[in-house]
């Protein structure tokens, strides 16, 4: 009897917990697309220009963008360069993030009068080391019209990853016999792979004061072995009930897509202390989404009978890849000080995979989470550059920005299961260099830091379809993410 | 939908209206009409550059910004060099004289480029000028009327203050150089009266700061020289390289013959950079030479005021010839140069020699002789032969009325030798500055001891005796 009552309590809990933490699906149930989401949100899914000495601005270049790594904030600044150059940008990134979710159940009277606590601790990192930027700019002039065109290497987005971390889920009580179990999964992913461009540019004068420029670029999208690895630790139930004493799981999971988008750029100097520019970036529709899945696990229980599970999945489908633009502006009110402020937004929420052949599922991109809200994406950066120089032509700059960029979709909802506003992070930037001759070398330092909460208690009356007993939910929740990058390019001007 | 339509127009509408509003970008006008001159398009550059100015007149230092890379703006200067390589000179002229006026670019890195610019401009300006027929029926290319109605037909005033004064130590004894021989016979010097003299002293003063603007000894045509060295030599190395990778006897044979011809053209440089290095000590003894005519010659004559303007015309001839041996490379160049101008020179000298034997007071015999021989101490001194202006000081007893002058002489030269030995001699150091303060006790001009005639080492020590 008291076996079938605590049964009946625990699969009771056990679907409240499943209704209201959407976040996490039941431990067993982890899916690697959630681990995909980590590879975008929470500060990491940045995809702009590249370049140490525009992130040492705080990533505001759009209306500056003069150097060699212009035509990754804006084509139309390709014009502005009048000798041939090459470009290097290494990127060191470290990203950590921790989370912390408590959230208790209370049954109340008279049904059970039993209680539950999901506790999750997840703390995961990643860095990495990568060339993310090379370019080589060369001036041509056609029939007395100068273009200045350039090609490039950009890599938008690495997904080397790795996580550690755990997840706790206590029965606490049901009466009469108190806790009935702990399980506890100690689970480790990794993925590798990212997102490339390779970029043509080409930047001209369109009138006076008036530069354009396009780029053309091909887009690969390679995500490898998103992989999570998961091993269960079980306390025995108090009342003598069977239970899962041993549980492994390894899911793997890639995919990959490719595509061409253009750029669009126009910059406008107005006034010799004022320039303005603007960007257009085309998104892309394409039926060449693939992907594979695959899932394997062992569980036994205490009654001695165990079960395997050896799934394997894939599809093909249409990827969309949406739009953004961009907006900027510049202030030089003494030619070694330059001011920017840059504004762009992602059309996020309209990314998108639609997989229709083999395993279907449509899902937003990228987070491709099963409960898709993500949302559209806007940046907002300010930087400022002065540029000390010395009668033999030796220039040490210093940089400094900030920034605030909207997040794709808030980790947590309310009560009911609604979307929170989403969460906005902020960060800073320093850097310096220093440019003699022929030979530019800039260096960067960047961090962003977010944090999202869900503090409360709520009582639920009860008739959702799942248990009509009344109950109450506290929530304690906490999220905190960093970003460190620091960035080195070199830029030689023949 | 509606709210899509108006997002779109109003981020049309703004690009219009800052469009419409946008200015000339005087930058980018001028870097393109910059790198059109580079590619010798000099009508599309000056199309450009005048838009530049129109745009933004005056030249700045720094102003310009490429990313991280700062550079100056002279249209003035360009366009200058736009109308030049068109043969437009009057329209160069005017260019490079705004940038005079405006002082900046005798600052800067292209103060050089200029400074020859400017001296092309002028020079083809004048060959325009109609000539002056020569007296006696005696034509002389690119000289001046020696009647003496007017001014001196010369090179009218060169505008740049500019750049450096040759400040070479006279101490040191022009080693590469072989000596001039001066066939300047000691001949009776005239005196006189303060204010003429005054008058001369102030149109030399005139000339020797022309004068300065012309440094052989760092020239042009050194450095060209230098560069044609490198070039060669590195054109052997490739040879050599390719020689090595050779495998046939012919093709081998083949560039022996072209590494030999290498060889031979470097050895023609080194020959070249020699006459050049010696073209420039001569040059630089020539022009002290002309600096020690003020104070040991007294010039009364505007015929020999022009024959001196004449040399001096010729002396920058011959430094627009070096010039062009650093463009084109012609070796025989150079030498043609100095050869005339030696051939000037001591033409003038002789014939300056009868027009100053007419004294305006008759100096006694003794007096002729004593300033004749202190006159060819001093050349010798400022040509470096301290050891023959030591023997002609030490063989001539001063006069009392130029005793200032002989002492002064002595004195230096004691310093020089003090110099030369090493700074170790205080003995001669003692002997200079005993000589060197009675000089001036005695009435040497304050401003005659100066950089302008000696060394900032002899200057210093001069000025700090007590």
């Amino acid at each position: 009897m008291h076996a079938n009552h605590a049964t009946s309590i625990r699969s009771c809990l056990a679907a409240l917990l499943l209704l209201f933490s959407a976040g996490l699906a039941a431990a067993q149930g982890v899916s690697p697309i959630n681990y995909n989401s980590s590879l975008f949100n929470r500060g990491a899914f940045n995809l702009q220009g590249q370049g140490a000495r525009a992130m040492g601005m705080g990533g505001a270049f759009i209306a500056v963008a003069d150097d060699a790594t212009a035509a990754s904030w804006n084509p139309a600044g390709l014009d502005q360069l009048t000798r041939p150059e090459i470009s290097l940008v290494v990127n060191r990134f470290a990203r950590s993030y921790h989370t912390y979710q408590d959230e208790t159940l209370a049954m109340e009277p008279p049904a059970t009068g039993g209680s539950a606590l999901l506790r999750y601790n997840d703390e995961g990192q990643a860095d990495a080391t990568n060339i993310n930027f090379f370019s080589t700019t060369y001036p041509l002039e056609i029939k007395n019209h100068r273009f200045v065109v350039q090609f490039s290497y950009n890599r938008l987005l690495h997904f080397t990853n790795s996580e550690e971390f755990w997840e706790q889920q206590n029965i606490l009580s049901a009466p009469p016999d108190g806790p009935f179990s702990t399980e506890r999964y100690n689970l480790f992913s990794s993925a590798d792979g990212g997102i490339d461009a390779y970029t043509f540019s080409l930047g001209t004068t369109a009138g006076r004061g008036v530069r354009v420029g396009a780029s053309l670029n091909y887009l690969k999208v390679e995500a490898r072995d998103i992989t999570v690895t998961d091993a269960a630790s079980v306390t025995p139930p108090t009342d003598g009930s069977i239970y899962q004493e041993f549980f492994t799981q390894v899911e793997n999971f890639n995919y990959d897509f490719s595509g061409f988008t253009f750029d669009l750029g126009v910059l406008w100097k107005i006034h010799d202390m004022f320039q303005a520019g603007a960007v257009y970036h085309s998104g892309f529709s394409r039926n060449n989404f693939d992907y594979r899945y695959s899932i394997k696990e062992f569980a036994r229980r205490s009654d001695g009978t165990s079960t395997t599970l050896d799934f394997n999945a894939s599809g093909q489908g249409e990827i969309h890849w949406p739009n953004g633009y961009g907006f900027g502006a510049a202030f030089k009110p003494i030619t070694p000080f330059t001011v920017a402020l840059d504004y762009s937004r992602s059309n996020w929420s309209e990314g998108k995979a639609t997989v229709t052949t083999g395993n279907t599922f449509e899902r937003q991109y990228p987070l491709l989470l099963p409960d898709s809200r993500q949302k559209d994406t806007g940046s907002l950066r300010v930087g400022a550059e002065y540029v000390f120089t010395t009668a033999n032509r030796l220039a040490i700059p210093l940089r400094g920005g900030f920034f605030r960029e909207d997040q794709l979709q808030n980790f947590f909802q309310n009560e009911v299961g609604e979307d929170l506003p989403t969460p906005v992070y902020q960060g800073f930037s320093l850097g310096s260099g220093l440019t003699y001759k022929f030979f530019e070398f800039d260096i960067a330092y960047v961090r962003m830091v977010g944090s999202e909460d869900l503090l409360g208690t709520y009582r639920f009356e009860g008739g959702d379809g799942v248990s009509a007993t009344p109950y109450t939910k506290s929530f304690s929740n906490n999220y905190d993410s960093r970003l460190n990058r620091l960035l080195v390019s070199i830029i030689i001007r023949f | 939908m509606m709210n899509s339509c108006v997002r779109y127009l109003s981020v049309i509408g703004t690009i219009v209206i800052l469009s419409a509003s946008a200015r000339g970008d005087w930058t980018q006008d001028y870097l393109q009409g910059v790198a059109r001159l580079e590619r010798k398009d000099a009508a599309a550059a000056i199309e450009l550059l005048q838009s530049a100015l129109k745009q933004k007149p005056a030249s700045c230092k720094g102003c310009i910004r490429e990313g991280m890379y700062f550079s100056d703006y002279y249209p003035n200067y360009y366009l200058g060099r736009a109308f030049l390589a068109l043969s437009r000179y009057e329209e160069a002229d005017a260019c490079f004289q705004s940038l005079l006026r405006e002082g900046l670019i005798q600052k800067s890195e292209l103060a050089g480029a200029f400074d020859e610019s400017c001296r092309l401009v002028r020079r083809e300006l004048e060959a325009r000028k109609p000539r002056t027929p020569a007296p006696e029926g005696k034509p002389r290319d690119g000289r001046p009327a020696a009647d003496g109605d007017g001014p001196p037909q010369a090179a009218p005033p060169l505008p740049a203050p500019p750049v450096k004064v040759d400040k070479r130590d006279p101490e040191t004894p022009p080693g590469a150089a072989a000596p001039v021989k001066t066939p300047l016979e000691p001949a009776p010097a005239p005196t006189l009266d303060a204010g003429l003299r005054a008058d001369l002293l102030q149109q030399f003063a005139t000339v020797e700061k022309r004068f300065g603007e012309l440094d052989f000894s760092r020239g042009p045509a050194i450095d060209g020289a230098l560069a044609m060295k490198r070039e060669l030599q590195r054109q052997i190395q490739d040879a050599a390289d390719i020689r090595d990778r050779l495998k046939t006897g012919q093709d081998a044979r083949e560039f022996e013959e072209s590494l030999e011809r290498l060889r031979t053209g470097l050895e023609q440089v080194g020959r070249f950079l020699d006459r050049a290095r010696s073209a420039a000590v001569e040059s630089g003894n020539l022009r002290r030479h002309f600096a020690s005519l003020p104070e040991g010659v007294f010039l009364d004559n505007p015929s020999f005021r022009q024959e001196y303007l004449f040399i001096r015309t010729r002396l920058e001839n011959l430094q627009g010839q070096l010039a062009r041996v650093q463009d084109t490379r012609e070796l025989a160049t150079a030498e043609e140069a100095m050869g005339a101008l030696r051939t000037d020179f001591w033409d003038f000298m002789a014939r300056a020699k009868p027009l100053l034997g007419q004294p305006a007071a008759a100096p006694t015999a003794a007096q002729v002789r004593h300033r004749a021989r202190l006159l060819e101490g001093y050349a010798a001194y400022f040509q470096g032969k301290l050891e023959e202006a030591r023997q002609i000081v030490d063989s001539t007893p001063p006069e009392p009325a130029l005793r200032p002058f002989w002492l002064l002489l002595r004195g230096v030269l004691a310093y020089s030798r003090y110099q030369l030995g090493g700074s170790r001699d205080a003995a001669l150091l003692e002997a200079a500055g005993q000589d060197l303060r009675q000089a001036r006790q005695a009435g040497i001009p304050d401003d005659f001891v100066t950089e302008k005639y000696f060394s900032p080492k002899l200057v210093k020590f001069y000025q700090g005796l007590r």
